[in-house]
């Protein structure tokens, strides 16, 4: 049994319009669901990914009207890596975005509300899931989710969990991945800062990994059997 | 790891309108009337 990747990331944000200018208009996803967060319907829960909307790269934000901003923090997720085909897509996003930070093989930016976001050129095997937009060449478009990257100030706490219920692989120092049959995505950690995280707009919510249909209650007896506190099965919409 | 989007909406529309789950489609008129209508860029030819 092994999961297949990065399922989607949600976070939050505090402007549902400038969330789809910036997701939508300018990272040029395409807006696949436009529903309410289901523990209250108030408000929109809003889902960006490929033309097809499937799993691997599903962006959702959860808005807040006006929520403050959090930022990252020990215990959270402070950057999603997505992938990008070459050097000339990174060259490409860098004019398109205005600035950045540039390294070899790599564009670290942050979207308007500080939500920390790197695109960045890998070499798979796994389709790239692409969405189509006016402005945006197909060969330069986002391909999916390669890694999210969390804050930590112990590794090793997690390291039974993630290698022996979740059945990753490590992959360096403090990264691991999640290789399936069909996709794979890795989870990273780096030092935390020193202060303290604060949920709110532009922080991440959760990310979720991919399993198969037939074995996510099998799964959810494993994470249990490892001491984690899952929730019950909930049907989304 | 579905059922995917495409279940709920047809492909060629994803997005375009508020879906709800079916528990608050009750509610449907009062949220359309108080959420704040969202602006996609136009679609491009898929």
């Amino acid at each position: 049994m092994k999961l297949e990747g990065i399922h989607h990331v949600s976070s939050i944000t505090g402007d549902a319009q400038a969330n789809v200018d910036f997701y939508a208009g300018t990272l040029g996803l395409r807006l696949v669901k436009k529903t309410v967060n289901q523990d209250d319907p108030t408000v929109y829960h809003l889902f960006y990914g490929d033309d097809k909307g499937s799993p691997g790269l599903d962006l959702t934000f959860f808005e807040y009207p006006g929520a403050r901003p959090g930022r990252a923090g020990r215990g959270m997720i402070h950057r999603i890596v997505l992938r990008v085909g070459s050097e000339d897509a990174l060259d490409f996003w860098e004019r398109r975005l205005q600035g950045g930070r540039r390294s070899r093989g790599a564009l670290e930016f942050s979207d308007p509300e500080g939500l920390g976001l790197e695109l960045r050129v890998v070499a798979t095997p796994d389709a790239p899931l692409t969405a189509s937009h006016p402005e945006i060449p197909a060969k330069h478009a986002i391909q999916g989710f390669e890694e999210v990257r969390a804050y930590t100030s112990s590794p090793d706490a997690s390291r039974e969990l993630l290698e022996g219920a979740l059945g990753w692989e490590r992959s360096g120092d403090t990264s691991w991945e999640a290789h399936g049959d069909g996709r794979a995505g890795r989870y990273a950690y780096d030092v935390a800062p020193g202060h303290h995280g604060m949920p709110g707009a532009g922080t991440v919510h959760h990310v979720a990994w991919a399993s198969l249909d037939d074995q996510q209650v099998a799964w959810r007896d494993r994470v249990i059997a490892a001491g984690a506190q899952p929730t019950p099965v909930i049907d989304r919409y | 790891m579905g059922p995917g989007f495409a279940v709920d909406e047809d492909p060629a529309h994803l997005g375009e309108r508020l879906v709800l789950p079916p528990k608050f489609e009750g509610l449907r008129a009062q949220l359309e009337s108080t959420l704040t209508p969202l602006h996609a860029p136009a679609p491009a030819p898929r």
